[in-house]
């Protein structure tokens, strides 16, 4: 039996539709009921809903054979997992943000602070973007409240359509990366259950492949 | 010169899953004055052995060499701090990183093409013809003959079946020369056994010999066969004051038994044999009856 992760959330009945259309799975997940675990015994897959930054970490161990989730979660996590597929979908990208019309005053402070969910990414791109000191706050979400209040100049955040920044009264002053839905496998897995795990990307690929197509006719 | 080990180890970073800062290794070095491929054959039959030892089910011996990758990142100019990038990308198998890579660094379509193919040269031995008709220079082909021979040199001997390819396996460049191998058990998220050919440490020693070698990480061991179920045949559990009958039945299983230590009730040893998966108990009443059952 083959276990994939899915990141609760939007994402992942986007990507349960997917696997559907590819005919990969028939089931539904109820994402509003309180089961986390969900088995197709037809075509032998069990489904688990997981946090997204946790879905990296079940399928490190091994404990899912193939994950879900969005590339921000893996370039924050940094797991030793295969990465093979995008799924071209939960398009949006990483940003950095701030208060509309101050980013040249910000920029040019000795000191910035820096609110984000994700610590790494902006510990990197900061130690090598900026040449100030730069202090990194690390929240769990909202981030937008932060240079409202005053807890920080400058926020790094995913970016979907921008109405939020809009609605709190900030604009993305860098794009910094481009952000989809991934396909992750574990290294163990892509091994020892290659045939089942080969049979999941090459049906997902000729999928996007021709959807991809079907999307340009039109 | 055949050297071996078991002991302590340490490192910094524990990022990855299994790591641990202090852990238990148990290895193998084998050392030549001049390079033989002999030697790779050779540590991995005993690579293979110690795996097969384990009497585990569904397991494979990864093997790849270092120089397939170098032979395109050199023909094709990339520097040290982008052949780094490269190489991590390429071990993640990330076909979208390899593409923003070749993007940003205006690495030609053949050279993406070649680098998003290796990513997926992985399988069994029909890998071989793929990877031969990719590899356009002398070192990469050089690596492919040198993994067919050992390969084949190991079918010979009938431990084919035990041995995996990937061409896009990429270790660190710095240390490794050639062959590389990880060892992988259904089970473990992460890699039990890892080794290769490191020609060039020695002389960092003022000491030019060639070398192979590889370790097993005793603490991830550990962690499978406690999941490895059919690992025990059965259980042996006694009551008080029956410790001494206990451990010769125990020695009398040539390592097939599971021996519980403390005394704990039948019931309790029937909970546990459910939970290993183990069918049968042999239980040590105070009396000195032997009781078996079978659950």
């Amino acid at each position: 039996m083959i276990t994939i992760a899915l990141p609760k959330g939007r994402l992942s009945s986007q990507t349960l539709n997917i696997l559907k259309s590819t005919g990969l799975t028939s089931i539904d997940i109820d994402e509003d009921s309180r089961k986390l675990v969900f088995i197709d015994n037809i075509k032998n897959y069990k489904f688990i809903l997981v946090k997204p930054f946790d879905v990296p970490t079940y399928v490190e161990y091994g404990i899912a054979d193939i994950g879900v989730v969005g590339k921000d979660v893996l370039m924050e996590v940094n797991k030793k997992v295969y990465e093979i597929l995008d799924f071209k979908i939960g398009k949006c990208y990483l940003a950095i943000a701030g208060p509309k019309g101050k980013k040249e005053i910000i920029y040019s402070k000795n000191k910035i602070r820096v609110a984000s969910k994700f610590q790494n990414i902006s510990f990197e791109y900061f130690k090598e973007a900026f040449n100030q000191e730069v202090e990194i706050i690390n929240l769990n979400g909202s981030v937008e409240l932060a240079p409202i209040l005053g807890l920080s100049d400058l926020i790094i955040d995913i970016v979907e359509s921008g109405r939020t920044l809009e609605e709190n009264n900030l604009e993305v002053y860098d794009k910094l990366y481009d952000i989809s839905a991934r396909m992750i496998i574990n290294r163990v897995s892509l091994k020892l259950k290659k045939k089942a795990i080969d049979e999941v990307i090459q049906t997902i690929e000729r999928w996007l492949d021709n959807d991809s197509k079907i999307l340009q006719q039109y | 010169m055949r050297v071996y080990y078991s002991g302590k180890a340490y490192q910094y970073l524990t990022d990855n899953a299994g790591d641990l800062r202090e852990y238990y290794q148990t290895g193998i070095e084998k050392f030549d004055t001049n390079y033989s491929i002999d030697s790779d054959v050779e540590i991995l039959i005993i690579a293979i052995e110690s795996l097969l030892s384990l009497g585990l089910s569904n397991w494979t011996l990864d093997i790849g060499d270092v120089n397939f990758f170098k032979g395109f990142a050199y023909s094709m100019n990339i520097d040290e701090e982008h052949f780094d990038i490269l190489r991590k990308l390429i071990d993640k198998k990330d076909y979208i990183g390899i593409e923003n890579f070749s993007k940003k660094y205006e690495l030609s379509k053949e050279a993406l093409n070649i680098f998003r193919k290796l990513a997926r040269l992985y399988g069994k031995e029909d890998i071989f013809y793929e990877a031969k008709k990719i590899a356009n220079n002398h070192m990469s082909l050089e690596s492919i003959e040198r993994l067919e021979y050992i390969y084949n040199s190991l079918e010979k001997v009938g431990y084919h079946e035990y041995i995996t390819l990937d061409f896009g396996m990429l270790k660190s460049l710095n240390y490794y020369t050639g062959l590389i191998f990880t060892g992988y058990i259904e089970g473990l998220g992460y890699p039990i056994l890892s080794g290769g050919r490191y020609d060039n440490l020695c002389s960092s020693f003022d000491c030019k010999l060639s070398a192979c070698g590889f370790a097993i990480g005793l603490d991830r061991l550990l962690n499978i066969l406690e999941y490895a179920n059919h690992y025990y045949e059965y259980i042996i559990a006694y009551e008080g004051g029956r410790f001494i009958e206990a451990l010769s039945e125990i020695k009398k299983s040539e390592g097939k038994a599971l021996l519980l230590s403390d005394c704990i009730s039948i019931e309790e040893v029937k909970k546990k044999a459910k939970l290993n998966n183990i069918k049968k108990i042999i239980y040590i009443k105070n009396d000195g009856v032997i009781c078996v059952l079978e659950v």
